[in-house]
């Protein structure tokens, strides 16, 4: 970490909307300069009204925002200064060329023409965008135009940035010029804020992460912290089609069913009776194959989300 | 380059020839300068947001202001009286800057909401006011050229004793302000774009066809004249008139301050609208 004093702090926040739905409710989170910090959830979980708190275009219901002893809940405009925001839509470039964006929003944030241009060609470079530079937005691929967007968000960005999905659309070359840019940005002493519900990303690309449903963070930590635990493995079984889960085992922690694919965890000191476990089901027609791994995030984040359906299954349609 | 709040931490923003600078972006300048600074950036993005569009509906202005000065005359069987042809050639103008300017804004923040783009938009890192004077300035700009076309069009279908004085500049920008600012506070009030959308057309109809704008007061039932004593489209007209005629006009003092009262209170709902943050 670079620097504590550009800490981005977010202390007990709650968010009710005029209808009475709880999108945020007492989050706590602390973001450092030179951090990717993480926000995963579902759908609906309540990550996007808590960026739009962050950058000051909702007033939470209660709780406080802070950003270097400032408090952005008051002082909105200081927000949209401090906070550089990148939307999970595209941006509104039908009809403007790629450099002409990036270096109108780096002018708007306060660069200098010169400095502007620089970086703007930098990450133009960087994200290996040069060819399609002077194309209007409303020629640019959906992927390109994200990156376009990426690149006018960081060609002069605020202390916090906030990046809502930057991939959709990214081919995967790309994506790693992305994330590589984005690790810049945290070694420049940005503090990063992704949201995503890419679990498999987030893992690679976040220093640390929260768990968010519902508006409650639920779990928050290093992905390999919030990974069920070094003692824990996964055990994944393709069941064949139109067949019940099968009975639960004593050794099985816990189990969440996707579509034909049941994913359960099991302790390692199991792992033979899992295996002789999983093996009999293929034997008896019940299964088509398994795996057994080490635990993932996405096992853990699973676990959460699903865990918290399951405590209140009327609150998701 | 130090941090604006005391703390002490130092960024350059071009340290090391590569690097993004995070302080560059997070200057906290506020007053006059700072204003001053941001204005011309806005306005160029607006124009750039807005570089395919914009030409197309500067086009359709001229079109639909000299269409409606000329369509107008057709209502009158014969000669056109000098009093109505003042009217017609006076309150076209009127119309021309008082559609763009609420029509304009409320369509392209209904998009932007559609799209999802408004709150990139809104987070841009300028005061509220750059983006509304930019806003304002691109209207004017755009409305222009279709005031002196519906003007030139006017005096030569009319002959209605135009005396244009400068006077028209600041009477053509104070027009413009208000309907933009009428523009701006429901754009911004109303979140769904669809009730923008029939709201607009209601006040389009309203100005259009009971007001005295285009036809002289006498022709409007008594009740309605009162009405529109305490709206802007009678004010607007009083104003352009006044600018364009040589006859002296009654009430362009008091016509001033409804546009300034009007004005003042849209931005006001507009400011509360974009700040309630709900």
């Amino acid at each position: 970490m670079i620097s504590s004093g550009w800490s981005l702090c977010v202390d007990d926040l709650t968010k009710v909307y005029r209808r009475g739905t709880v999108a945020n409710d007492s989050v706590c989170l602390r973001v450092e300069p030179g951090e990717v910090y993480g926000l995963l959830g579902p759908n609906g979980a309540g990550k996007s009204t808590l960026v739009k708190q962050v950058i000051g275009l909702l007033r939470p219901t209660s709780g406080r925002i802070t950003l270097g002893g400032r408090d952005l809940v008051a002082d909105p405009a200081a927000a949209r200064r401090l906070c550089s925001y990148l939307p999970q839509a595209q941006m509104p470039i039908e009809s403007l060329r790629s450099l002409e964006a990036i270096e109108l929003t780096g002018r708007i944030r306060g660069g200098g023409r010169n400095p502007v241009r620089r970086r703007a060609r930098e990450l133009l470079d960087a994200l290996d965008l040069g060819e399609w530079e002077r194309t209007t937005g409303a020629r640019l691929s959906g992927g390109v135009r994200r990156l376009v967007g990426f690149a006018m968000v960081t060609v002069w960005p605020g202390r916090v940035v906030i990046l809502d999905e930057p991939t959709n659309d990214v081919d995967p070359l790309r994506r790693r010029l992305l994330w590589d840019e984005v690790r810049r940005l945290a070694g420049d002493g940005a503090a990063i804020v992704l949201v995503t519900h890419n679990v498999l990303e987030a893992e690679k690309a976040v220093d640390r992460l929260a768990i968010i449903d519902r508006g409650r963070l639920l779990a928050e930590g290093t992905p390999s912290a919030l990974k069920d635990g070094k003692d824990r493995l996964r055990l994944q079984v393709m069941l064949r089609p139109g067949r019940e889960d099968p009975a639960p085992e004593p050794f099985v922690l816990g189990s969440v069913r996707t579509g034909h694919t049941l994913v359960a965890t099991v302790g390692s000191q199991d792992a033979g009776a899992a295996i002789a476990w999983a093996q009999r089901l293929v034997d008896v027609g019940h299964a088509e194959e398994y795996a057994l791994t080490a635990t993932t995030l996405e096992d853990a984040y699973i676990r959460l989300t699903g865990a918290a359906a399951l405590d209140d299954p009327g609150a998701r349609s | 380059m130090t941090a604006p709040d005391g703390t002490g931490t130092t960024v350059d923003p071009t340290a090391g020839g590569s690097g993004p600078g995070t302080a560059g972006a997070a200057e906290l300048r506020t007053g006059p300068r700072y204003w001053v600074s941001c204005y011309p950036r806005m306005v160029a993005w607006q124009f750039a947001t807005l570089r395919l569009y914009l030409p197309v509906l500067a086009v359709v202005q001229v079109l639909a202001g000299v269409g409606f000065v000329l369509g107008i005359g057709l209502f009158f069987p014969g000669e056109v009286p000098h009093r109505s042809a003042v009217y017609v050639s006076t309150g076209v103008p009127v119309i021309n800057l008082y559609l763009l300017g609420l029509v304009l804004l409320p369509q392209v923040i209904g998009q932007q909401r559609l799209a999802k783009t408004y709150d990139f938009t809104q987070s841009l890192p300028v005061p509220r006011s750059v983006g509304f004077a930019a806003w304002y300035t691109m209207t004017l700009l755009v409305g222009a050229p279709a005031v002196v076309a519906t003007l030139a069009a006017a005096a030569l279908r009319y002959d209605p004793g135009f005396a244009v004085s400068l006077a028209v500049v600041p009477a053509a920008a104070l027009v413009c302000l208000t309907a933009t600012a009428v523009g701006q506070a429901m754009a911004h009030a109303v979140a769904e774009p669809m009730v923008v959308q029939v709201l607009t057309q209601i006040l389009n109809f309203l100005a259009i066809g009971f007001a005295p704008v285009c036809m002289p007061p006498e022709q409007l039932p008594d009740w309605l004249v009162t009405v529109n004593r305490w709206l802007p489209f009678d004010a607007m007209a009083v104003v352009m008139r006044s600018a364009l005629v040589e006859q002296p006009v009654a009430g362009v003092a008091r016509a001033c301050l409804v546009l300034a009262a009007w004005t003042a209170a849209c931005l006001a709902l507009a400011g509360w609208a974009v700040g309630r943050r709900g």
